[in-house]
C-alpha cells in the first residue's frame, strides 16, 4: 500500500513538473508585442497592382535621372532645380487603401539600402477606393542592381483610436528592364509633369 | 464526490479568487474602455436631432454645388465623387462646440460595406463656399461645421461618425444616420 501511495506521488509530481515545462516552453514562444504588431508582408511585382489589408499600390513607370525640377503647380512659374551626386529614382505609384483612410508610408529598397523619400509634397492621406497618384523621389548612391518599393500605412491617431494596428507591408519588386534612363524630370505637385 | 470537494476546496477557492481578480482588474477595466470606442455610444437615427451633454446636434445633408476646379487644385481622381454633409450644434439657443469635458473631435464617413474616409484635401472652390456660408471644416470649433470628402462612385454612405476624446484618454464615437 505504501510503495502504491509512494509510487502515485512520484507519479504526481512527475506530471505536475512536466506541465510546469511545458507551459514554461510555451510562454517562451509567445511573441513578442512587437513581433505581434510587425506587419504581414505581401509580395509583388511591378506593375501590377499589388494589394495588402489596408494598403494598395501600383508602380506605373520608374524613371532614373541625375536632375529633378520641382514645381508647386503647373502654372508657376518658380521651378527648382534639384541635383544629386548619385541618381534620383522617381516611382510614378498610384495608391490606395482597402477599407480605412490611412497615410501610405513609401520606402525603396536599392540593394541592400532602405532609402526614404525625399519630401517634396505633403504626404496626403490614403482613402479607400479612391485612387491617388504620386511620384515618389528616392536619392540613391550608385544606380541600383536590385529595387524593391515597400509600402505600409503610416501611424495615424484617428486609425489608431478606431482600431488595432495589425496591418501588412507590401514588397513589391521592380525589374531593372523597368528603369528608364533621362537626363532630367518634371515634378509638378508631387507628380510627374505630364 | 464530497471527499474530491473537501480535498479540493482550496484550491477551487484559489482559482474563484483568481478568476474574480482577473474580471475585476483586467477584464472588466477593458470592456469598459472599449465601450463607446469602438461601437458607437450613441446613433442617431436619420433626421433626428440628440442633446449631447447639453449640445443639441442636427446632421442633415449638404446641398453643395459641384466645385470648379482651380490649376492649383489636385486632380480629381477617377471614378469618384464628392459627397458633403453638415452639423448643425447649439446651446440654448447658442452657437457651441462639445459639451461634457470633450476636447477633440473628429468626423468620419462610413459606407454600408464599413469602408471608412476621412475628409480630405478638397479643392479651394469648397472650401471657399464653406467657409463663405459659416461652415468651419473642424467640429472642435462652436456651430456648424461641413464634412467635404471624395469616396469611390460604388460608395454608399450610410453614417457619419463622430469621434471625441478627452484629455483623460476617453473616447466616445457617435454615429449620425444619413437620410436615406
Amino acid at each position: 500500500m505504501c510503495i502504491v501511495n509512494r509510487t502515485r506521488t512520484t507519479v504526481q509530481a512527475m506530471l505536475c513538473a512536466l506541465l510546469l515545462i511545458g507551459a514554461a516552453v510555451l510562454y517562451g514562444k509567445i511573441p513578442q508585442r512587437v513581433d505581434s504588431f510587425a506587419p504581414i508582408l505581401v509580395r509583388g511585382t511591378a506593375p501590377q497592382k499589388v494589394v495588402g489589408e489596408n494598403v494598395a499600390v501600383t508602380v506605373h513607370q520608374v524613371i532614373s535621372t541625375p536632375e529633378i525640377r520641382v514645381k508647386s503647380f503647373a502654372d508657376s512659374t518658380l521651378s527648382k532645380s534639384q541635383l544629386t551626386k548619385g541618381r534620383w529614382i522617381v516611382v510614378d505609384a498610384s495608391y490606395e487603401t482597402v477599407h480605412d483612410s490611412a497615410t501610405v508610408g513609401l520606402q525603396l529598397v536599392a540593394d541592400s539600402r532602405n532609402i526614404d523619400r525625399e519630401s517634396l509634397s505633403l504626404y496626403p492621406s490614403g482613402q479607400p477606393g479612391v485612387e491617388a497618384r504620386t511620384a515618389a523621389v528616392f536619392d540613391v548612391p550608385e544606380p541600383p542592381k536590385s529595387l524593391n518599393l515597400l509600402a505600409v500605412n503610416l501611424p495615424n491617431g484617428y486609425r489608431e483610436l478606431m482600431q488595432g494596428s495589425v496591418d501588412s507591408q507590401l514588397v513589391i519588386a521592380i525589374p531593372l528592364d523597368m528603369v528608364q534612363q533621362r537626363a532630367s524630370v518634371e515634378i509638378v505637385d508631387g507628380r510627374i509633369a505630364p | 464526490m464530497k471527499t474530491w470537494l473537501r480535498r479540493s476546496l482550496a484550491g477551487l477557492v484559489a482559482t474563484a479568487l483568481a478568476v474574480t481578480v482577473y474580471i475585476a482588474t483586467v477584464a472588466y477595466p477593458m470592456w469598459r474602455e472599449n465601450l463607446g470606442r469602438l461601437e458607437p455610444a450613441i446613433t442617431v437615427p436619420a433626421g433626428a436631432t440628440a442633446r449631447v451633454d447639453g449640445v443639441l446636434w442636427r446632421m442633415y445633408t449638404l446641398d453643395m454645388p459641384a466645385p470648379q476646379h482651380k490649376s492649383v487644385d489636385p486632380p480629381v481622381p477617377p471614378h469618384t465623387r464628392l459627397v458633403s454633409y453638415a452639423f448643425d450644434r447649439s446651446k440654448d439657443g447658442k452657437p457651441d462646440a462639445l459639451g461634457g469635458g470633450w476636447t477633440w473631435c473628429g468626423a468620419s464617413l462610413v459606407d454600408e460595406r464599413g469602408r471608412r474616409w476621412l475628409p480630405g484635401v478638397l479643392p479651394m472652390a469648397v472650401n471657399d463656399w464653406l467657409t463663405g456660408r459659416g461652415y468651419a471644416s473642424i467640429c472642435t470649433e462652436p456651430g456648424s461645421f461641413a464634412v467635404v470628402a471624395t469616396v469611390p462612385d460604388d460608395a454608399t454612405i450610410s453614417a457619419i461618425e463622430v469621434m471625441m476624446t478627452n484629455d483623460t484618454d476617453g473616447k466616445r464615437l457617435m454615429r449620425f444616420v444619413t437620410p436615406g
